[in-house]
């Protein structure tokens, strides 16, 4: 239990290592007026009304990429304490978690989608923010958070698990 | 230090053949000079350990230095105990000597050109006939140990290859110590006659005044008492000794070297083995290939008793009288604590490993790639080699390996009842659709097979009956994390890959070695 421990711990620090340059990046992509879009500019006229609906939408993705994150580190904290349960005596047993693995990835991917259907679209930052911006924010964040889950599954599996990480074996062991 | 081992007769040869088995796992002296004498040239028994002794030799020579995979058999820390004691053979590559020609019989080698007084004593001395004067010698001695004896004192005291040889490694120019162990039986023909004629006449020879080295030799022996039964042989009246015959043959040969000792002391250390019940062999052949009787449990601690002998501390000794030791085991089961020699749990049970890790589990590795290297720990160690470039070393290793795996196997089918729990279990490795013969009592699977991991977690017991807890997974998980710490050492190609496998089957954890 205690190396199960350690790892999940380990899997949020790489998921914190990465969120908060994410969340920087979000907010400086989510800075200046000219964020927003040009309707929502030709429709709020004073400065203020238009500070708090950036405010509002900066305020949105960056939820939306923290419980992103959240999901991850879940997903992953599951993964790697399935793979530390593990026993493998050969390679084909080492790959055995490949298809857990793959299936909290597309779970994740799939929250991602559900979350930003009704976090983002539901409050209308897409349409807040000027559709550059927005595509922009959402990738920076969609592309930390599925890179947190590659790392902290690949960096902090158990080496002889390895096979179950796509590619993972590349990656070096300092953490494994 | 010279060290060397003599297997006289078919029983010796089978003693040879378990110590060779310790002398894989690292058990034993540096080097070591095999010898086998054995009047039927033929015979199965000597021919497998021939065999054996030849492919550990090969393996040696191919794993020993100059090609691209090379095992590190130093003295320094990088050293390998598996195959690490030097093999050589008594004669350039041979090591079997064969008393007399094969259609020879005693009336032949001793009864020609005898005066009449000579010849009623030959005929006293000897039932006329094909029971002993003209029983043809080709195929041993078949239980006579008097016509056996008769039959070697005479090619002895002819100038011959043995005991040139023998004189000439006693001799040696810097007169280091010498040790000289010889086994065979006290109830055979071959052995019962070469033993004790063979061993004083090495003591002849290093208590002659005009030897160089004459406190430089130790002669040990191992006297093999009844331990197996064989069937009845087929036709009535053929020449050959039966169960029933054992036992006396036994009581008399003992009053021999009784008596023996008394007058003279031929050996230095002696060690007398049996075993009560016999093993039961259920078979009987007289000699040539068919008597192959396989391994049996007796001889692997006769293999302790030389492996014992080979590495005692002369210095704390003291060359003084060697006390008397008795001992024998309270209950019918086998155990590893059983076994007379420090380490040989450890040891052999690694070797048994290895064995079965490397024909099934590893050596198809060499072969295949996993992206980036991630599953298969091969990869990393053996760089761009292919197995293709290198058949005779992966060929000769594999022979070795199968060696180990069919001897242990063997031993232990041939226990029956008396392996419980048994230090090892080969089951898992078995070949069921094997049909069952006397000579071949056990087949090995010949390739992969997708329970290997299974096998190989209940191959090697621990005392309490249970498998060892370091099975597969755990062997495995080593190689794939520490696969180059494990290969450490003057290894050189294929050579890391066997040291990391060997290390990490090590019973508990990294080995010695």
């Amino acid at each position: 239990m205690g190396a199960i421990m350690w790892r999940v711990a380990k899997s949020f620090f790489v998921h914190l290592f990465f969120m908060l340059p994410v969340l920087l990046l979000v907010y400086l992509v989510v800075q200046g007026q000219d964020s927003l879009s040009d309707s929502v500019r030709a429709t709020l006229k004073t400065a203020r009304s238009l500070s708090t609906r950036l405010a509002d939408a900066r305020g949105e993705l960056m939820t939306w990429c923290f419980a992103g994150f959240l999901i991850s580190w879940l997903a992953s904290s599951l993964f790697l304490a399935s793979a530390e349960r593990a026993s493998p005596a050969n390679e084909r047993e080492a790959r055995s978690r490949l298809g857990l693995w793959s299936f909290l990835l597309i779970t994740v991917i799939a929250l991602l989608a559900v979350n930003y259907w009704f976090s983002l679209l539901g409050a209308r930052v897409n349409v807040s923010l000027a559709s550059n911006t927005f595509i922009l924010a959402v990738l920076i964040g969609g592309f930390g958070i599925l890179l947190s889950y590659y790392l902290a599954t690949g960096l902090v599996v158990r080496r002889v698990m390895r096979p179950s990480v796509p590619l993972a074996a590349g990656l070096p062991t300092f953490w494994s | 230090m010279t060290n060397i081992l003599i297997g006289i007769g078919g029983t010796g040869a089978k003693v040879v053949e378990a110590t060779l088995g310790l002398f894989s796992a690292g058990l034993g002296p540096r080097d070591v000079t095999i010898g086998l004498i054995d009047q039927d040239r033929a015979n199965g028994n000597v021919n497998r350990t021939q065999t054996r002794l030849k492919n550990l030799r090969r393996f040696q020579r191919l794993w020993g230095g100059k090609s691209a995979s090379t095992i590190d058999w130093s003295t320094g820390k990088g050293k390998v105990d598996f195959g690490s004691i030097a093999i050589s053979e008594l004669f350039d590559d041979n090591a079997l000597w064969c008393p007399e020609g094969d259609d020879l019989s005693l009336a032949n080698i001793i009864g020609r050109d005898l005066s009449q007084q000579q010849s009623d004593l030959f005929d006293l001395l000897f039932m006329p006939g094909e029971e002993e004067q003209d029983l043809e010698l080709g195929e041993g001695y078949r239980g006579r140990a008097h016509v056996g004896a008769a039959a070697l004192i005479a090619a002895m005291l002819e100038e011959n290859a043995l005991t040139k040889k023998l004189r000439d490694l006693m001799g040696t120019a810097d007169r280091e110590s010498v040790r000289i162990f010889l086994v065979g039986s006290a109830f055979g023909g071959t052995g019962a006659a070469g033993f004790p004629t063979l061993a004083r006449e090495l003591h002849r020879i290093r208590t002659d005044s005009e030897f160089s080295n004459r406190n430089g030799v130790s002669i040990g022996g191992a006297l093999m008492l009844p331990y197996f039964g064989f069937a009845r042989p087929d036709k009535e009246g053929q020449p050959v000794v039966t169960t029933d015959e054992l036992l006396p043959k036994a009581r008399l040969a003992l009053e021999y070297y009784g008596r023996l000792f008394e007058t003279e002391q031929t050996f230095d250390r002696f060690y007398v083995l049996g075993w009560d019940p016999f093993f039961n062999l259920g078979y009987h052949q007289p000699g040539n290939y068919e008597q192959r009787n396989p391994p049996l449990l007796t001889e692997l601690f006769a293999a302790t008793a030389a492996v014992e002998f080979l590495t005692h501390d002369e210095e704390q000794d003291g060359r003084t009288e060697v006390p008397v030791m008795l001992s024998a085991r309270a209950g019918r089961g086998i155990r590893w604590s059983d076994f007379p020699l420090p380490g040989a749990e450890e040891k052999l049970a690694q070797l048994i490993r290895f064995s079965a890790y490397w024909l099934y589990l590893s050596e198809h590795l060499l072969s295949s790639t996993s992206l980036l290297g991630g599953g298969n720990w091969t990869q990393r160690l053996r760089g761009r080699m292919k197995p293709i470039d290198h058949q005779p070393e992966l060929e000769a290793l594999r022979n070795v390996c199968r060696d180990v795996l069919n001897w242990a196997a063997a031993t232990q089918k041939m226990s029956g009842d008396r392996w419980v729990p048994g230090p090892w279990d080969t089951t898992g490795f078995h070949d069921r659709g094997h049909e069952e013969t006397p000579i071949e009592p056990v087949a090995l699977l010949g390739d992969r097979f997708p329970d290997a991991e299974l096998a190989f977690d209940r191959l090697v017991r621990a005392d309490n009956g249970e498998n060892q807890l370091r099975g597969s997974a755990a062997v495995y998980e080593a190689l794939v994390n520490d696969a180059e710490s494990l290969s450490r050492g003057n290894q050189q190609g294929y050579g890391k890959v066997v040291a990391a496998a060997y290390r990490a089957t090590a019973l508990h954890g990294e080995g010695q070695g």
